[in-house]
């Protein structure tokens, strides 16, 4: 008996489902199962959703994303996560290390944040550094408990200023920047994956708040939901 | 369960009170046998991203079977005639597992060290002033959580859930009473909109008191 079972099975398990698949599903999204996850591939426009990812906003599902916490003793942290391939950039800042964002929350815990592809095999490799580590140090995986919304466009930050009061002014977060903090009014995180793109992520039984929540503040602003197709021509991979 | 998971179900193979890890529906799972309604039974934990799949499959596999959601009201209703207790209403950070009826469950004997250890061994000795205890209503009432039980006019100890059993025919409830009234077959009172209704005392389960039906 042990905590395997957290983990989504990309492989062997029935296909995984997104906490805002209802919401998304209403908007006229079409799924597919890609890595094991049933994500939305397109509003119907993929070439429309794309531009307005360039030239205007949008927001695109990425609860397929791994989210893995590790939490270990402060002065064991940084070599877990080094061992792992990974880093333990300074609290308020993310690294990005090999497809995945090392993201610290306070001195002995950290997520990393990984494209599904990777998912399995980076929750391995932390397993194994937590084992050799000397100390009490764990890794949970908490990719079904968490909503990955991207927010993608030159009016990303201004989408977000509807949703949360998280200061997300570029010289507060700058790129790579990591703001943990309420969004929508539910505990979340905010990290600022380039400079025109941000990942929010919350709790996944808020997925559907979320999503409602940033679709309204979104409207005023000719905001449109965008697929997988879309999300990966503007620059989120996969793998 | 046999036909939507992969877990060796057996009585011997996994007993009650067991943790098994296996697939249900397909998907990743901890399954726990556990009776929190007082039947054979089991809670499967799977990730939230599979629960609609893993609940479809149950559903399916349990067609023959006549199975059918239910929601927590039944569940609440079906502890209460176990005298299953829910921490945090039936007790309090005043509590203790020995005023609680669960002095069982405390193993001051085990090597390890444990959270509580410390306040347990503390509090051992001790007599409690108030116990917790099951609560027969032959009235037809149904009192108020956090109603009052009353001691020659005096509240002396209050209910900290209540419902009507539909299986049993009257109210059952889970009450703190004095230490001296806990015992099988005493009388209390419970002032219920200012009226005393009389109650009868049990520390016993109403249901399946020897807990066959969940460890079959």
């Amino acid at each position: 008996v042990s905590l395997a079972f957290l983990s989504p099975d990309p492989v062997g398990g029935p296909p995984a489902a997104i906490p805002g698949e209802r919401h998304l599903s209403e908007q006229g999204a079409r799924f597919a199962v890609r890595d094991g996850w049933r994500v939305p591939v397109d509003f119907g426009d993929p070439e429309a959703e794309e531009r307005a990812g360039r030239e205007g906003v949008v927001l695109g599902d990425r609860s397929d994303l791994g989210v893995l916490e590790v939490q270990a003793e402060a002065q064991e942290l940084a070599a877990v996560a080094a061992e792992a391939g990974g880093a333990l950039p300074a609290l308020g800042t993310a690294a990005r290390r090999e497809g995945a964002w090392w993201c610290p929350l306070d001195p002995g815990r950290l997520i990393a944040i990984v494209p599904p592809a990777i998912t399995v095999a980076l929750r391995t490799a932390l397993e194994a550094a937590t084992a050799r580590s000397e100390g009490l140090s764990t890794v949970v995986d908490l990719t079904a408990g968490t909503v990955g919304l991207a927010v993608v466009g030159p009016g990303a930050r201004e989408l977000l200023s509807r949703l949360t009061a998280i200061d997300l002014r570029p010289e507060r977060t700058p790129v790579g920047g990591f703001r943990p903090g309420s969004v929508a009014r539910v505990p979340g995180m905010v990290l600022r994956e380039g400079p025109e793109r941000y990942l929010v992520l919350a709790g996944a039984s808020h997925g559907e708040h979320l999503w409602r929540a940033a679709s309204d503040a979104g409207a005023p602003l000719g905001a449109v939901h965008a697929g997988a197709l879309a999300l990966e021509r503007l620059g989120h991979a996969r793998a | 369960m046999t036909a939507a998971s992969d877990l060796d179900l057996g009585a011997e193979a996994f007993r009650y009170l067991d943790a098994r890890s296996g697939r249900v529906g397909g998907a990743p799972a901890l399954a726990l046998r556990i009776g929190f309604v007082g039947e054979l039974g089991y809670e499967i934990h799977v990730p939230a991203v599979h629960g609609e799949a893993v609940w479809d499959a149950l559903l399916a596999a349990g067609a023959a079977h006549g199975i059918r959601p239910v929601g927590l009201e039944p569940q609440r209703q079906l502890r209460l005639e176990k005298l299953h207790i829910l921490v945090g209403q039936d007790t309090d950070s005043e509590s203790t597992p020995y005023d609680a009826g669960l002095s069982w469950i405390v193993k001051l004997d085990k090597e390890d060290e444990f959270v509580g250890r410390w306040a347990l061994e503390d509090r051992a000795g001790e007599d409690p002033v108030l116990r917790l205890v099951g609560l027969a209503f032959e009235n037809g009432h149904v009192p108020g959580e956090g109603a009052a039980v009353v001691v020659e006019g005096r509240p002396a100890g209050r209910v900290t859930s209540a419902r009507m059993s539909h299986r049993l025919g009257h109210a059952v409830a889970l009450a703190w009473v004095p230490d001296g009234l806990a015992a099988d077959g005493s009388r209390v009172d419970v002032r219920v909109d200012g009226v005393e209704l009389a109650a009868t005392v049990t520390t016993r389960p109403f249901y399946d008191p020897d807990g066959e039906r969940q460890r079959a």
